[in-house]
């Protein structure tokens, strides 16, 4: 009895000390990875206090291997870009400048009723309301709405917003790596992106933290050296 | 990047500590490998139990009882069973002198303890 109580506390602190140190995203947002990693953490810790015959060591060397497994396969695609094509999938754009893309949507096994309800659970009535559906890697859907369906601020009562249509971003460089995807989805090329950043007197894209470019081609840029990166 | 490299020292530690584990374990069972080889089983040894043999049994189930202090949490109880009442059936049976039970006994204790070996050493036929 003394044993599966002592097991529990062992168990419990190491639990705990663990999620701390996979981070926040891990109880709110979680990618496929860290849901995978959760459900056999659980598993596992359960194993040694439902069993007297399991060792401890049975449940801490998975649990501590998963957990710094986690951490290296979530920080490595960060710094290696091969490493992020191959664990990361990119947001999916289902709608597009008002358009639903079927094909995108049949892509992600999406049918049009999973649209319809993540729409109407985000206030909207049809599709036609929104601009821009994208399907985030952590698989919830961000819609941003036409102009149109936006409610009013207080910077457009002040008209300080300009009235030009606003687009979606695309994020074509992230932590000075190009990120193919929204380049492909921004229909632009590296050739453009190159002479964009020279136009920015840019000369390394390694300098860069955060670049994007809206469908009316507004680019913005956030350099390293802007934000202490 | 602190906690790549938090984690990236513990992942060190924690291989460092699997082998190191796994070696000593491996090393022990080999200890009581061949203490149970060297174990007499000439008929002139049991009836009655030479001196030779007690002890040598003694010495065996000296270092499997000491073992058993930390095999437990690194191998279930359940998998030291077979080997733990081998050990046992040793000592009995030396004291009693029935060669043919302490014949068995000692297979049975090296079966049992070649299995732990190959399950807990650091070899790619245990992940099976």
């Amino acid at each position: 009895m003394a044993a599966v109580f002592l097991r529990t506390l062992i168990i419990y602190v190491l639990l705990i000390a663990v999620m701390r140190f996979l981070g926040k995203r891990q109880i709110g947002e979680m990618q496929i990875s860290e849901l995978v990693t959760t459900f056999l953490l659980s598993d596992l810790a359960a194993q040694p206090l439902v069993g007297a015959s399991v060792p401890m060591s049975y449940a801490i060397v998975p649990i501590i291997t998963l957990v710094c497994l986690e951490v290296f396969f979530s920080f490595l695609p960060t710094k290696i870009g091969f490493m992020k094509k191959l664990l990361d999938s990119p947001p999916s754009i289902i709608i597009g400048k008002g358009k639903i893309d079927r094909r995108e949507m049949m892509r992600m096994r999406m049918s049009m009723e999973d649209l319809i309800c993540e729409l109407q659970l985000a206030g909207y009535t049809s599709p036609a309301e929104i601009d821009y559906a994208v399907l985030e890697p952590n698989g919830k859907l961000a819609f941003f709405p036409a102009d149109e369906e936006k409610p009013l601020t207080k910077g457009d009562f002040c008209n300080i917003r300009a009235a030009e249509p606003k687009s979606l971003a695309h994020p074509v460089i992230i932590d000075g790596k190009i990120m193919e995807y929204a380049l492909r989805d921004a229909a632009k090329d590296k050739k453009w992106l190159f002479s964009a950043l020279k136009k920015a007197h840019v000369n390394d894209v390694g300098e860069v933290f955060l670049m994007t470019v809206d469908d009316a081609e507004k680019t913005e840029i956030i350099t390293k050296k802007e934000c202490g990166a | 990047m602190k906690t790549f490299i938090a984690a990236t020292i513990i992942f060190a530690l924690l291989c460092s500590a699997i082998f190191g584990i796994s070696s000593a374990v491996v090393q022990r069972l080999g200890e009581l490998t061949a203490l149970a080889l060297a174990l007499p089983e000439d008929a002139g040894e049991f009836s009655p139990p030479s001196e030779r043999l007690l002890s040598q049994t003694t010495q065996l189930g000296t270092l499997w009882e000491k073992s058993m202090h930390f095999f437990p949490y690194i191998m279930g109880y359940e998998m030291l069973d077979r080997a733990d009442e081998a050990a046992l059936s040793l000592a009995a049976y030396a004291k009693s002198g029935e060669q043919a039970e302490f014949l068995a006994a000692k297979t049975r204790f090296l079966d049992s303890v070649a299995r732990l070996r190959e399950l807990f050493g650091v070899n790619f036929s245990a992940i099976a």
